[in-house]
């Protein structure tokens, strides 16, 4: 029975003229539950042909549409799944992350396509999505293993290659990691503290160990981005995450005898020899780039990328990214505030298995068979035909 | 000819609402109730962007059955930055806005392709009868076109030469909002 049929039994004989269609005790579909193979021929085709071109880079061919006309919701999952060998499955991974880390293309002294072609080797081989954070290995434009070009002496995918490091570098090194946060938790500043405890006050320089703006002077204010929060609400969040890229100098390489420290005559935030300062105020917590990530301890930015890509987090936040991109839906913001956070925790669960992670391709199969996606874009569709 | 494109491009365009309509459902059903259903998220309704420029590449690519790096494409790629694809090394940001100065740059940067000999061995009949737009338009808009769906008939477009008729009839499928729009 197709949904519409469904519903409109549902909807029989309830309430007085005027009143809403739904009676108010017939319950509402209930995403958990719903099968989407009951999705009629029509809603499965809308759907399917709505997402498949930003998803493959095609319309829906013969095949498919007579295997819709067939089977009608139940085409969705082997359709899905069909579409994880197609190379535009690589393309719009590439150009999602491409987009979500505005990194890409080249210039004499920095290839900034190396995280697009990470993104596009792991796409393609169908590597476990983790590896964009992981990855020892950087690939060129033909998918042939190169030296990732930082320098470090540790790897963590896409966050050690000079383009993602050099088009994020800024003081205090507050862009490199508010787009680690945006592109791989979907989390801005201020996070939940249970997700990422913040660094104490007193570990911090001054102007980001304000906890109340009343005890800020007009300078301190003045020097700060305006929120309307007390500086450490922010920064006691950004000082752990910050510190993972204090050796990495504006161009992307890697420094070991970086320390931190504040250059006298530069501008605030930034380091000497082209690189940014630590929130920290010791000078030897400033020149360390040991750290944490949601609490965790990590000795580098490779470690931090580790914990990263195996928070559950990590998937939700690829669902979104996903969705943001294939729908155009716009997910600015923490997990959950734009796109429902059950959905979201529904789709990272039905992705795990024990000692398992998952492909792009299996995250893509999990959002795009998800009941609670089906059904918003179906209706969505729907109320856009009336 | 202006007229003509723009006249089809129109029409085209109108297809671009088919999708969920419930008139004519193969199996009766009519839509999902939106009160019976809270959304997850919200699907954007300002103003319609264009897809992602390497979609629109592989598409126009299909129909014609070249590979993108095919020569017929090269004028396409050559405008690619103003056509809303992105660089972000030299600065520029991916722009989805479908404007008068981007359909343009889309409509001069199609000719090479309509008058590719592909494109004419693949769809020889474009200017001379319904059964080679409706071919074109199919295969473009990936489901069965029907012939009231294009007017072909308009007299601006019938007073056009054999060769620009072609062109126009192609652009227009082209350019239509169900090819470029996401």
């Amino acid at each position: 029975m197709a949904v519409s049929s469904m519903l409109a039994a549902l909807g029989c004989g309830n309430g007085t003229i005027g009143s809403p269609k739904v009676d108010e005790e017939d319950p509402p579909i209930d995403p958990e539950t719903f099968d989407i193979r009951e999705l009629s021929a029509e809603e499965t085709n809308s759907y399917l042909e709505k997402i498949a071109p930003p998803l493959i880079g095609r319309v829906l061919d013969t095949e498919e549409r007579a295997r819709i006309e067939d089977e009608a919701g139940a085409a969705i999952e082997p359709i899905l799944l069909a579409w994880a060998s197609e190379p535009g499955l690589v393309m719009s991974a590439r150009s999602l992350m491409e987009e979500k880390l505005s990194v890409s293309g080249e210039t004499i002294e920095i290839d900034y396509s190396l995280p697009g072609n990470l993104v596009a080797y792991v796409v393609a081989n169908d590597k476990p999505w983790a590896d964009i954070l992981t990855s020892a290995s950087c690939y060129d434009s033909a998918g042939a293993v190169i030296e990732c070009d930082s320098g470090a002496p540790f790897a963590a995918g896409v966050l050690t290659t000079r383009g993602y490091l050099a088009s994020r570098a800024s003081r205090f090194n507050l862009t490199r990691s508010s787009t680690l946060m945006r592109a791989f938790a979907c989390q801005v500043y201020p996070q939940e503290v249970s997700l990422q405890p913040k660094i104490a006050p007193e570990r911090l320089m001054h102007l980001f160990a304000i906890t109340d703006l009343n005890e800020a002077t007009e300078a301190e204010i003045g020097s700060a981005v305006n929120t309307g929060c007390a500086c450490h609400d922010c920064h006691g969040q950004f000082a752990a995450h910050s510190q993972l890229f204090v050796k990495f100098d504006e161009t992307g390489v890697y420094q070991a005898a970086a320390d931190g420290q504040q250059d006298p005559e530069g501008e605030l935030g930034r380091s000497l020899n082209g690189l940014m300062a630590s929130h920290f105020e010791d000078p030897a917590e400033a020149s360390n780039e040991e750290s944490q990530l949601f609490g965790t301890p990590v000795a580098d930015l490779g470690e931090a990328g580790k914990v990263l890509s195996e928070h559950p987090i990590f998937v939700q936040c690829a669902a979104q990214n996903l969705l943001e991109y294939t729908l155009r839906i716009d997910t600015a913001g923490p997990l959950g505030k734009t796109v429902d956070a059950e959905l979201l925790e529904r789709i990272a669960t039905s992705t795990e298995a024990p000692g398992h992670k998952p492909s792009y391709a299996e995250i893509v199969k999990a959002t795009f068979t998800d009941p609670g996606v089906v059904l918003t874009v179906v209706q969505g569709l729907s109320g856009d035909a009336q | 000819m202006k007229r003509a494109l723009l006249f089809i491009a129109l029409t085209a365009a109108a297809c671009h609402g088919r999708i969920g309509d419930t008139e004519g459902s193969a199996d009766g059903d009519s839509n999902v109730d939106p009160s019976e259903f809270e959304p997850a998220f919200a699907l954007p309704d300002q103003q319609p962007q264009l897809l992602p420029f390497w979609v629109r590449l592989e598409r126009v690519a299909a129909i014609v059955g070249k590979p993108t790096n095919d020569p017929i494409f090269a004028v396409l790629l050559q405008n690619r930055l103003g056509l809303g694809d992105y660089d972000y090394a030299s600065g520029v940001k991916p722009d989805r806005l479908w404007s008068p100065t981007r359909m343009a740059l889309w409509g001069k940067s199609l000719k090479p392709v309509c008058a590719s000999e592909a494109m004419q061995s693949a769809y020889p009949g474009l200017a001379t009868n319904k059964t080679g737009a409706i071919a074109m338009a199919s295969e473009a808009w990936g489901r069965s076109v029907e012939a009231s769906e294009l007017d072909l008939d308009a007299p601006s477009l019938q007073a056009l030469a054999e060769g620009p008729r072609y062109e126009a009839v192609c652009l227009a499928i082209f350019s239509s909002a169900e090819l470029v729009i996401q």
